[in-house]
């Protein structure tokens, strides 16, 4: 009677939950062909599963149900039975074997990242996410928006929370429809996992090496996930959200972030000869501190000690105004200090250092200009948006070696190896790696490989017009002189072992690319 | 069960034994014991001890996800509280609990006088205090307890730990240098000091399970080890094995550790394969159905445990074939695995079942456990995995097999056995409240993890979005009840060793082995002459 009653009273509050039926209790089907695949093959194990139970606890309990001593039972007395073992073992591989037939299907449509359209790079940190447009110089970060005061100390606060709560993020990562979007994923500290459910997508971010995934989603709207690997003390709070859109609506987004790099390039220019008053410093320090820095460093500058510093009185706070700078905008290597050249302007950089010094009784008075900070990190603050000019730079570089182009120029191989040398260290070494090893699978090894051992036209034709099934892989046409491409091309084919003893003369490299 | 007990139930029952033994009074007596009985005794005392403290953790953790918005702990203390609760649960609860029921029933099962290694023996469990003592002690230092979570991935706990790492490192060292004496003591006691007569196959499962698993523990707690060796040097001494900036890799320290990882969880769950195999004849008053069967299914799930690790690393950027095999062969345990489950169905089918509280446990242990191997098989299947990993689907997974799995196995195990090592019967009222209370939370506490897991909530969050909240507000209430519901058992155990009912040498008519031809309590020194098995 008691145990009935109990049984009324869990099942009562349990439907008087209001929002009982709004709660999702299955898994997501998701937007994506691949992700509707996935929703099946939980559906199919599942129902499997089901069924497997249904005949085994059926079984035990008409066992506990009938053969009780208390209804007199017997026990019987059989213990063996070669037959039933061999049954019982078969049954199981069948059903194993029609559960891998299609789980193998589907993964391999989920392996193959050839061919895609948009190449976004995913660089997770502690604890946000950084996008970076492949061929568009676009890249931002991308953080919680969530105001603190809704999650923290929430014994004494009591904020409304938003219908979003924890899922919503300042910059969303844009997507256009029905394009297949690889993902490069990368990690600069701890491991971190990009996850968002309605892709079926999950991929570790790992520090010092590459991770692809793809997407191809067919509905616009906002899809939300969160990291999936403990990253640290924040790992709750490094949300995703993809904003899928009509390929007009990506368009005009690309155009709009366009501007906006404009704009925030002339703005850096224009804070170069501005003085900021000291209480602009101080208001606008303060809420780049409480977005970028207080995670770690808290609100109160008293720090996590010791992971995390207090900046209260601390000697990079109270020491040299160069040394404070430099530690904010490089980092420190090996530890959770992220250099923040990248993900703040010098005008932001120059206000949370006057915060840092003046604030929570630091007052040591310094006003902190964004000129300050442009010459205490010196010229590595120009590259600050100069992703877009990245390119050009190589150019430039490579201009340098050689002035004029002299189509009909013979070289020997080992001018051109020299040369070849020089471009590859800038053009092509990023990925490639110096030891022509790459980082595969994105980027793959030309130690060896294939393509520099093989044709020699096809692989003047890759490195002139970029690849087609990998589209990391860039056009280097229009960024490198035929003199360079030659040379580069005559260097891959014989740097690391790969001997072959080609040597590509500029003009050869005219004729395939007049194909 | 307490010094006192043992001593006085002995000399009531079997002064003639007493005369020989040179048994030391108070502490002296369990700091130096060499008795199998006595080393059982403790290992049981402390598992339970550490069962409270990790269960005290995860109330705090509970308490806290009881409703959205951080209120009691901070983000970085809640990671302490996740890392030392999995430590102490698997390292100090569950692990050692095995250890004892197989120092107090090996021997007698085999028809030996003690373990091989009686002085190894004594020392294999008084490391474990200090072991365990480092780690909790770190709570209460300026860096806090480790807080990269019990998996402790490198880079997280290496270049970017709070400083805790090296009371990890060697907590881990002193715990596994504990396991693999007692694993080295189990399979020399097995292979050495079997009555004559024994031969392997008439062992009784609970003696096969034990000694395949300590097999395990020989092969891959040296993995371990080396494991938290790399991980301490570069963090201290500038190593780079897991740095990739050094030319390392931090998915080895993945490869590595799940090498030791998933063999280490059937170390957790093949010796509640032998003490179900036990309980379940016992109490359907018919043979185990299939033994031979048994033996090879347990052997088959311990080789195919070693090469299966990666299943959980589908997301660290494996090649498709990698993929591929790892979920092959993990599907494939599920074979062995089912052959089990079918054959205590088969054990329990037209046999005269009654229902004592050993047996309770046992039957709610195939079910769950079972319901545990269905999520498991699910997770198996690597493109659901990349919807499942990481998030409290897996929670739900693996509390279902190492809670009412593993867990459940060990309080089974201790109902049947609580006559022998106490000479009384518990409360049988009290043990069924126990049961039932337990039953009813541990399901109330992990069965929606499955859901929310589902619904997309990650592992290892102090906070979640809205749409999680009821579901983890009932998760809480499951598990402040399934924690207090331990209280019951520890009142049922004392008033068992302080007095109650009598116990008969055999006081269940369907139970079978050597252990209950000793008298009730087991004398101090049993089976000095090996008795003769035909």
């Amino acid at each position: 009677m008691i145990r009935r009653n109990l049984c009324l009273l869990i099942l009562g509050s349990l439907f008087s939950c209001s929002v009982w039926a709004e709660m999702q209790l299955n898994l997501t089907k998701g937007v994506t062909e691949i992700s509707r695949e996935v929703y099946d093959l939980h559906m199919l194990v599942m129902y499997i599963c089901t069924g497997i139970g249904v005949v085994v606890f059926g079984a035990m309990f008409w066992s506990i149900a009938f053969h009780r001593k208390s209804k007199g039972a017997k026990a019987a007395s059989f213990h063996e039975s070669t037959k039933v073992e061999i049954l019982w073992t078969a049954i199981p591989i069948v059903i194993l074997i029609a559960m891998a037939i299609p789980a193998t299907k589907t993964l391999i449509e989920m392996e193959n990242n050839d061919d895609s359209d948009v190449t976004i790079q995913v660089t997770a940190s502690q604890w946000k996410w950084h996008y970076k447009y492949f061929d568009q110089g676009i890249e931002f970060y991308s953080v919680l928006s969530t105001p603190r005061d809704q999650y923290e100390n929430q014994l004494e606060n009591h904020a409304d929370r938003g219908e979003n709560y924890l899922l919503e993020v300042d910059r969303h990562l844009v997507i256009p429809v029905n394009k297949k979007v690889r993902f490069l994923i990368t990690s600069d500290d701890v491991i971190h996992a990009w996850w968002v459910p309605a892709f079926a997508v999950k991929q570790d971010a790992n520090p010092g090496f590459i991770n692809e995934a793809w997407t191809k989603v067919d509905k616009p709207g906002i899809y939300r996930g969160q990291c999936a690997e403990l990253c640290g003390k924040d790992h709750g709070f490094m949300p995703i959200v993809v904003e899928v859109r009509t390929e007009e609506g990506y368009a005009q987004w690309l155009d709009e972030q366009h501007e906006l790099l404009a704009k925030a390039a002339e703005a850096e220019k224009a804070s170069l000869n501005a003085s900021v008053s000291m209480d602009e410093l101080m208001t606008l320090g303060e809420t780049t501190y409480v977005a970028y820095c207080a995670a770690c460093h808290q609100v109160s500058g008293l720090g996590l000690p010791p992971a995390f510093p207090a900046l209260k009185g601390s000697a990079i706070a109270t020491g040299s105004v160069d040394g404070h700078i430099t530690t904010v905008f490089n980092g420190i290597a090996g530890t959770g200090m992220q250099g923040y050249g990248k993900q703040l302007s010098l005008k932001q950089i120059a206000a949370v250092v006057t915060y840092e010094r003046n604030a929570w009784g630091n007052n040591t008075g310094d006003a902190v200009q964004a000129a300050d900070v442009q010459a205490a990190v010196g010229a590595a603050a120009s590259s600050v948006q100069a992703t877009t000019d990245e390119e050009s730079q190589v150019s430039e570089v490579a201009k340098e070696v050689i002035p004029a182009e002299d189509l009909s120029k013979e070289y020997t191989k080992d001018e051109l190896m020299k040369m070849g040398e020089q471009v590859y260290m800038t053009a092509c070494v990023a990925c490639h790696q110096a030891s022509g090893s790459g980082l595969p699978p994105a980027f793959p090894a030309l130690k060896g490989g294939p393509i520099v051992l093989g044709d020699v036209a096809v692989h003047i034709d890759i490195v002139v017009n970029g690849s087609k099934k990998n589209p990391s892989m860039v056009a280097f046409g229009s960024q490198l002189t035929k003199t360079q491409i030659a040379a580069v091309v005559t260097y891959e084919r014989n740097a690391w072992g790969n001997d072959t003893g080609d040597v590509v003369q500029p003009a050869a490299v005219d004729a395939a690319s007049a194909k | 069960m307490t010094t006192e007990n043992i001593a006085t139930e002995q000399s009531d029952h079997d002064s003639h034994d007493e005369h020989h033994d040179h048994k030391m009074t108070g502490v002296k007596r369990w700091l130096y014991t060499t008795n199998h009985k006595d080393i059982g005794t403790l290992y049981l005392w402390f598992s339970f001890i550490m069962l409270l403290t990790g269960g005290a953790l995860a109330m705090v953790i509970r308490a806290e996800l009881f409703q959205p918005g951080l209120q009691i702990v901070e983000p970085d203390f809640f990671n302490q509280l996740t890392t030392v609760h999995g430590l102490i649960m698997v390292f100090g609860a569950i692990m050692p609990a095995f250890t004892g029921f197989a120092n107090w029933m090996l021997p007698m099962m085999i028809g030996a006088p003690d373990m091989a290694l009686p002085r190894m023996n004594n020392w294999s469990f008084w490391i474990l205090p200090f072991a365990f003592g480092i780690l909790l002690s770190s709570f209460f230092m300026e860096s806090g307890a480790p807080n990269f979570g019990w998996t402790f991935y490198a880079p997280l706990s290496t270049t970017f730990s709070n400083g805790s790492t090296a009371f990890f490192v060697f907590a881990v060292h002193i715990m596994g240098i504990s396991s693999i004496m007692g694993a080295i003591n189990i399979v020399v006691t097995i292979m050495n000091l079997r009555a004559p007569g024994m031969t392997y196959m008439k062992m009784p499962l609970f003696v096969w399970t034990f000694f395949i698993t300590a097999y395990l523990l020989i092969a891959v707690m040296p993995v371990l080890a080396g494991v938290v060796t790399m991980v301490l040097t570069d963090t201290y001494f500038g190593t780079s094995f897991f740095d990739a900036a050094g030319g390392g890799d931090p998915v080895m320290f993945q490869h590595i550790f799940w090498f030791f990882g998933h063999p280490e969880v059937y170390i957790m769950i093949l010796p509640a394969f032998g003490i179900v195999s036990t309980i379940i004849p016992a109490f359907s008053r018919k043979k185990l159905f299939g033994y031979a069967s048994m033996v090879y299914a347990t052997s088959s799930i311990a080789l195919l445990s070693f090469i299966v690790w990666a299943h959980h690393m589908f997301t660290t950027g494996m090649p498709l074939f990698g993929e591929l095999f790892f979920m092959y062969c993990t599907m494939l345990i599920a074979v062995p695995t089912g052959v089990k489950v079918f054959n205590w169905v088969a054990t329990m089918w037209r046999g005269s079942l009654t229902f004592e509280t050993p047996m309770l446990f046992s039957i709610a242990f195939v079910i769950l456990f079972t319901i545990g191997g269905f999520s498991g098989l699910m997770l198996a299947m690597t493109p659901v995995d990349f919807q499942y990993h990481d998030t409290y689907f897996v929670v739900a997974h693996f509390h279902y097999v190492l809670v009412t799995g593993s867990l459940f196995s060990i309080y089974a195990g201790a109902y049947y056995w609580l006559p022998k090592w106490t000479g009384h019967m518990y409360s049988d009222a009290l043990s069924k409240w126990h049961f039932w209370c337990s039953l009813i939370s541990v399901n109330l506490l992990f069965f929606p993890m499955h859901f929310l897991g589902l619904a997309g909530m990650p592992r290892r969050i102090p906070d979640y979005a809205l749409q999680f909240a009821d579901f983890n507000k009932w998760v809480s209430i499951g598990g402040f009840a399934f924690g207090l519901s331990q209280l019951i058992f520890l009142v049922v155990v004392i008033k068992c060793i302080r007095g109650g009912e009598k116990a008969a040498a055999k006081p269940w008519d369907g139970a079978e082995g050597l252990e209950w031809e000793v008298a009730s309590p087991a004398p101090y020194h049993t089976f000095s002459t090996p008795p003769k098995i035909d």
